[in-house]
């Protein structure tokens, strides 16, 4: 098929992406798009394409397409095993792909998530303005549904731009394990026990998807028998079930949730937060809504003056 | 009406504006005036019985700076001047044993036979309490006491879309197939979510809904019209 993409084999959880979704939450439809936003508008920057438009994400182990056009792509995120006909390729900056090309991201070795960006846009209906698939109520791209063995992605080709590169200091080092956030409407009911959060690590579970990351408590867990109202929640809040092991509500997160919430992740810190893998260890740190703020417009400057873009979110 | 309201922000990415009075009225006609005004600067909103919650872009508006913009915006704006009248809405329900998977457990929670619980909830009166959690999720208040039992300690993986299920004081309808603890006991074939209409979901939270017991027959009839 002309201007295609064939999936030759889907992955673990490949699909598409975008951050454009609007004015769904009010159905109780999540808005969906990137976990790791920053790596996803960093790989369509490398094209000179807008960091609302898609990529293709994926975990664990990846996709393996075959290009039927000629274009350009690129790939951020997760270091991953990335191979071009068998041919090792390097990931943040911009590779040529000929009509025939096979891609193939075997694995993902450091960090969670990988966004695959191509020179050119899905063709795909949007639902409330976004090609996000998000599969329980089959909407977005691939026709609301992940990639599978067989499907083909219609492209309309972009121009192409010079060749860029991402420069090394915006580029996540998978180092850094403290996550920031800022206290949650509920902080107060949990205070008596705020050393249970701040004091010892969490690792997080293998058991997380799109909608949360589950968090395991590192020694003994202990019982937070607390329900409110149903009230709204958003990506990176922290939401303490009875057992006291908090899951981080993320890109599919519900629109309200009946357990505590102890906080919310710093927007500065969330798409780093997603990369964490399983197993991992990770340790919270309160700063306030002015310290936030603060951080978003110094990341916000940073961005604009190394590569000339506004960061979204 | 005077204006009580109060504001918090979820981190640094959401306003959460809660009323003292008036309820879910006053939450649509904020909700209507601020999805006008402020819609270049809102992603989102989310309703709930006492509050409506305006996400941002971090990155493009601080939650301080819309917060101060709803402010204003609210103090010149006179609420109270359209009361929104409920509709009421008429489902039918079929508690045909392979629907009502928990009627068994609910019987034995209240001391009530199936029959008694069904006439029960039939003779109720419900309020659109909440649409959310999951897409096309209605909460619905009103529940009588008599039928208030805890929601299941261990979740089912997947209920079927349709499935009407009861939670303490209140009553659900699942409208898209999906994980859940609370008590199914029946089963409507009126699809209430559809996400090719606009809206999506045709209830609007306030309304008033009945329920109408159907048989089997009738429910597959039903089902296959609506396809």
């Amino acid at each position: 098929m002309k201007n295609s993409i064939e999936i030759l084999r889907s992955g673990s959880f490949s699909s598409i992406q975008d951050i454009k979704r609007k004015n769904s939450r009010v159905y109780g439809i999540p808005r969906s798009g990137p976990m790791d936003k920053r790596s996803h508008i960093l790989s369509n920057w490398l094209l000179g394409k807008n960091s609302f438009e898609e990529t293709i994400e994926m975990t664990l182990i990846g996709s393996k397409l075959k290009f039927h056009f000629n274009t350009k792509i690129s790939l951020c995120g997760a270091k991953s095993e990335c191979f071009l006909n068998n041919r090792t390729i390097p990931m943040n900056q911009v590779l040529s792909v000929e009509k025939g090309d096979v891609i193939d991201i075997r694995k993902i070795i450091h960090g969670n998530w990988l966004y695959l960006s191509v020179s050119g846009k899905i063709i795909s209906d949007s639902y409330f303005d976004s090609i996000s698939t998000y599969e329980k109520v089959e909407i977005g791209g691939n026709n609301g549904r992940k990639l599978s063995n067989g499907d083909y992605l219609k492209f309309k080709p972009l121009k192409t731009i010079n060749n860029r590169e991402v420069p090394k200091e915006l580029i996540n080092n998978f180092n850094e394990k403290i996550i920031r956030v800022i206290k949650g409407p509920e902080h107060k009911l949990l205070e008596s026990k705020i050393d249970y959060f701040t004091e010892n690590p969490f690792t997080v579970s293998p058991t997380s998807d799109r909608m949360g990351i589950r968090l395991k408590k590192v020694g003994k867990s202990i019982d937070f028998d607390i329900s409110i109202k149903s009230s709204p929640v958003v990506e990176g809040t922290i939401q303490v079930p009875p057992d006291g092991n908090p899951i981080v509500l993320m890109s599919d997160s519900q629109t309200t949730g009946g357990y505590p919430r102890l906080g919310v992740i710093s927007s500065v810190d969330i798409s780093k937060f997603s990369q964490i893998k399983p197993n991992e260890i990770i340790r919270f740190r309160f700063i306030s809504l002015e310290e936030s703020i603060a951080l978003i417009d110094y990341d916000f400057k940073k961005v604009k003056s190394r590569i000339g873009i506004d960061l979204v979110s | 009406m005077r204006k009580n309201f109060s504001y918090e922000y979820l981190g640094d990415r959401a306003l959460i504006i809660s009323v003292t009075q008036g309820g879910i009225n006053n939450i649509h006609e904020i909700y209507s005036i601020l999805s006008k005004k402020l819609e270049d600067l809102v992603l989102d909103f989310v309703k709930t019985p006492e509050s409506l919650a305006l996400y941002n872009d971090p990155y493009k508006v601080s939650v301080k700076d819309l917060s101060k913009r709803v402010k204003s915006l609210l103090e010149s704006e006179t609420l109270g001047k359209k009361e929104r009248i409920a509709k009421t809405w008429k489902i039918p329900v079929c508690y045909d044993g392979s629907f009502g998977l928990d009627i068994k457990h609910v019987s034995k929670k209240t001391n009530l036979s199936p029959k008694e619980i069904i006439d029960i909830y039939l003779k109720g009166i419900y309020k659109v309490n909440m649409i959310g959690f999951l897409p096309g999720f209605v909460y619905l208040s009103g529940l009588d006491k008599k039928l208030s039992i805890p929601r299941k300690k261990t979740p089912r993986k997947e209920i079927s879309e349709g499935s009407i299920a009861i939670a303490n004081r209140q009553t659900g309808i699942y409208n898209i197939k999906s994980p859940g603890g609370w008590n199914v006991i029946g089963k409507t074939p009126t699809s209430l979510f559809n996400k090719n209409s606009n809206p999506p979901i045709r209830l609007k939270e306030g309304d008033i809904v009945k329920f109408y017991e159907i048989n089997i027959q009738e429910f597959n009839n039903l089902k296959n019209n609506e396809k």
